[in-house]
């Protein structure tokens, strides 16, 4: 039979497979080169970045042309605070009104991020209206499953067809997908023009005590930064070695993963609600969501950078994928990472390497498993694992062995 | 339905004059399959002796209840009620073993209602799920009455049992029911593009199946009939790898057919969203249990063990499968048994896979390997017993050493 992950899983708790953590640093130049030996993923992956076959872009211009970035759904990742005052500074205008214009240009300045934030989260959310309906609601499935189903489709048609090298792709670009997440920010709006009017240019003040509130394109780095301060950082579910289906998890951690998650988001109210009620149907399907989401979010990002001679991922959309995948320590400021030339380095690898640690050996990365096969049904203990042993991440010290030539630009 | 001129009843005809055993038997064959074929047979050599002598209950005593009859001829859309078809079916049947009759429905009665009142005899069956051998008879005959009077879906179904086994049947038979069924392959008749389908089907040739198959949706694509197509086309979609037509036309298959008629799809769709929707396929996977279908009750099993964790639930599904001497559904109820650590139970499992696999050799090495990754379990487990121990020398010990315990073992209220 087609389908037997059920067994598989039954399989996989008789028989554990042995699957290799990366080292906990990369300082060592042998236990990198040892591990790129031994995951042919990361292998790929270092040889697509060394030949500048992936490269980091700060814009993606003209915006549309791109199907990979979606970067009017995503916050500014560098504040041009700065930049206004100096160029005040540099204008002919009276020392006593500087100060003056200055804030004022800067309250300007964040009055349209506010107004392009808004109309593009009107359009992100009417664009995708009719995807949804498309695939959605007439299938009544959720977009997230669905996909989630057609790669599994894909990727058994590609294994059981002999000489089809290339995975079907999947029916809408990764920037529809995400867009169609991204849309539930619609909600924010009334709240975000009320205080406009209310408040003005001192909204952006407000945004700033209150992150929260504001849709997620109106963040400023600091008000990311905030957010990102807020979540408590999640710890691996559980060993990773070990199968851990949503419905295996006691109350307590499964409710504070979803109070932390950076994807799906369930309102806090409804989080107390249901932990009052006992109700554990909800809750372990958002996980399951939380998780085929991830993974969907992961094989279009990975198919694109293996399979395109040039791929370019925006500053706002890598600052996203390690905030999703919570691939960054509390004190960090992934903003300030991302505009410097180490940092983005830093972010790239950490990808690599979760990407390495969950796809090697999988039909995704050309070997022979399903996903599902490999690590079991909804297999949450891996969701936010970083792929290094003891959950631990590249940070620059191990950018010396992990590569030698910077292609990043 | 329009009659046409048909020279096959000449030999269904004599074969109900003859009324032979081995009618019924053929018929039970192309109907039921071989293992009701087989369980024919032993009845039939067990009767075979006064077979031709063999009173028939009288018709009230067998035929089904007339709430259940009504029901069935308002879905099937018939003219008549079953007061009217009640007295037509008891003629029938009261004249089914006399010789060198023919049989005579009132003038009103054209081929369709004979095979409505076919259809009807072959619901219940499927309904009761249980067979009936003088019902069948009486079914046979109908059958081969709406031939005799020109229904093309009754010619159709006779024609292709002599095409599906053409080494039971003369050649001369043969022959004639390929040309009847070109004949009505061009009319485009439904039911032959149907028939003609499950054919290639059964012969695999997959993409002449497809190619009938979709024949037969142009005609009708929203009957009942058109759900079991659709099913049989989602097979062939995941014949062939293409599992998202395979799943389009297994909804398409469940939308159409009741359930009890497509239990195969709702297995088949529960499978494909094992891994991505578990939910779903629980419920698909519970509606197949609902009509006993036996690989259900495992995967339930499975699925409620490893991924809901709810393991009196699990324990339950793989009781139904025990009961039905499924050798996983054993090993899933041990697992079950060890986990809520009720290790009488497990020993009492564990033992009776033993049994099975002295009785079937092909268990045994199935046996070895759950010995080999289970050993702790098993060794765990032997220590529990529901029957009491009955050691002597710990008695004897107890005994000697706890002399108080068998003196004050009185009331002594």
């Amino acid at each position: 039979m087609l389908f037997a992950a059920v067994r598989r899983q039954r399989v996989l708790q008789y028989h554990p497979v042995l699957r290799l953590h990366f080292s906990s640093g990369f300082i060592d130049v042998d236990k990198f080169q040892e591990s790129l030996r031994l995951n042919k993923t990361l292998s790929k992956l270092k040889d697509a970045h060394s030949n500048g076959a992936i490269q980091i872009v700060k814009d993606i211009y003209p915006e549309n042309s791109n199907e990979v970035n979606s970067d009017r759904s995503l916050p500014m990742c560098k504040f041009l605070k700065d930049e206004i005052f100096a160029k005040t500074e540099n204008e002919l205008i009276q020392q006593w009104r500087k100060p003056l214009v200055k804030w004022f240009r800067l309250g300007v300045y964040c009055m349209k991020y506010y107004r392009d934030g808004i109309k593009n989260t009107y359009l992100t959310y009417k664009e995708t209206r009719e995807l949804l309906n498309k695939y959605e609601r007439q299938s009544k499935t959720p977009l997230i499953t669905r996909m989630y189903q057609n790669i599994e489709y894909n990727e058994i048609k590609n294994r059981n067809i002999k000489g089809q090298n290339k995975i079907e792709p999947l029916p809408i670009s990764r920037k529809d997908y995400v867009e169609s997440f991204r849309r539930r920010q619609i909600w924010k709006l009334p709240v975000l023009i009320i205080t406009l009017v209310l408040f003005e240019e001192l909204t952006a003040v407000l945004f700033y005590f209150f992150p929260k509130i504001a849709p997620h394109n109106c963040l400023t780095p600091g008000g990311f930064f905030k957010v990102t301060q807020s979540l408590r950082k999640l710890s691996p579910i559980g060993d990773t070695l070990k199968y851990q289906s949503p419905y295996g998890l006691s109350k307590k951690p499964l409710f504070f993963i979803l109070r932390n998650s950076t994807t799906i988001q369930l309102p806090k109210w409804k989080l107390k609600l249901y932990e009052k009620l006992d109700n554990r149907k909800i809750p372990c399907e958002t996980l399951a969501r939380i998780h085929q989401y991830i993974f969907v979010d992961d094989w279009l990002l990975l198919q694109y950078f293996l399979h395109k001679p040039v791929a370019k991922i925006s500053y706002k959309e890598l600052v996203n994928c390690i905030w999703e995948r919570q691939l960054y320590y509390l004190e960090e400021d992934l903003n300030y990472m991302v505009n410097n030339d180490e940092g983005r380095r830093v972010l790239l690898w950490r990808l690599f390497i979760y990407w390495s640690f969950r796809f090697d050996g999988t039909i995704t990365v050309g070997s022979g498993q399903l996903f599902s096969e490999k690590w079991g049904i909804n297999n949450v203990s891996i969701l936010n694992f970083s792929g290094m042993k003891d959950n631990m991440l590249v940070t620059r010290n191990d950018l010396n062995n992990l590569d030698g030539v910077d292609v990043c630009k | 339905m329009d009659s046409m001129p048909c020279a096959f009843h000449i030999r269904t005809k004599s074969e109900v004059r003859k009324g032979t055993l081995l009618t019924a038997l053929l018929a039970c064959r192309i109907y039921y399959g071989p293992a009701m074929f087989r369980l024919s047979v032993q009845i039939a050599k067990r009767y075979y002796g006064n077979f031709s002598a063999l009173k028939r209950p009288p018709f009230n005593e067998i035929f089904p209840p007339k709430r259940m009859i009504n029901k069935i001829l308002f879905d099937l859309d018939s003219r008549y009620a079953s007061g009217k078809l009640y007295v037509v079916y008891e003629s029938v049947y009261n004249n089914l073993d006399k010789e060198n009759y023919t049989r005579e429905f009132p003038n009103s009665f054209n081929a369709s209602d004979v095979m409505i009142m076919k259809k009807v005899l072959e619901k219940v069956r499927h309904r009761t799920k249980s067979i009936n051998k003088h019902l069948l008879e009486l079914e046979n005959s109908l059958l081969d009455s709406a031939a005799e009077m020109g229904n093309k879906d009754a010619v159709a179904l006779l024609a292709f049992d002599v095409l599906k086994d053409p080494s039971q049947n003369t050649s001369e038979d043969v022959e004639y029911s390929k040309l009847l069924i070109k004949d009505l392959y061009k009319r485009k008749h439904h039911l032959t593009l149907k028939l003609t389908g499950d054919l290639a089907f059964k012969n695999n040739n997959l993409k002449e199946a497809e190619n009938y198959y979709k024949q037969f949706l142009d005609v009708e694509d929203d009957t009942f009939l058109a759900g079991e197509v659709y099913g049989q086309l989602g097979l062939i979609g995941l014949r062939a790898s293409n599992l998202a037509d395979a799943e389009r036309f297994f909804l398409k298959s469940i939308q159409l057919s009741p359930l009890k008629y497509s239990v195969h799809s709702y297995f088949y769709l529960s499978q494909m969203y094992m891994s991505s929707d578990p939910l779903k396929a629980r419920t698909l996977m519970e509606n197949c249990a609902t009509q006993g279908f036996k690989e259900s009750f495992r995967s339930l099993g499975y699925l409620e063990m490893n991924y809901f964790k709810d393991y009196y639930k699990s324990q339950e599904w793989f009781k139904l499968g025990m009961e039905l001497f499924d050798i996983e559904c054993f090993i899933g109820y041990f697992d079950c048994c060890c986990t809520l650590k009720e290790w009488a139970m497990a020993n009492k499992c564990y033992k009776s896979l033993q049994r099975m696999a002295e009785i079937n050799p092909k268990y045994r090495p199935l046996l070895e390997e759950f010995d080999v990754a289970r050993s702790d379990k098993i060794m765990t487990s032997s220590q529990y017993s529901f029957q009491p121990v009955f050691n002597k020398e710990l008695i004897g010990e107890a005994k000697a050493t706890e002399q108080s315990i068998f003196r004050s073992s009185k009331w002594g209220l």
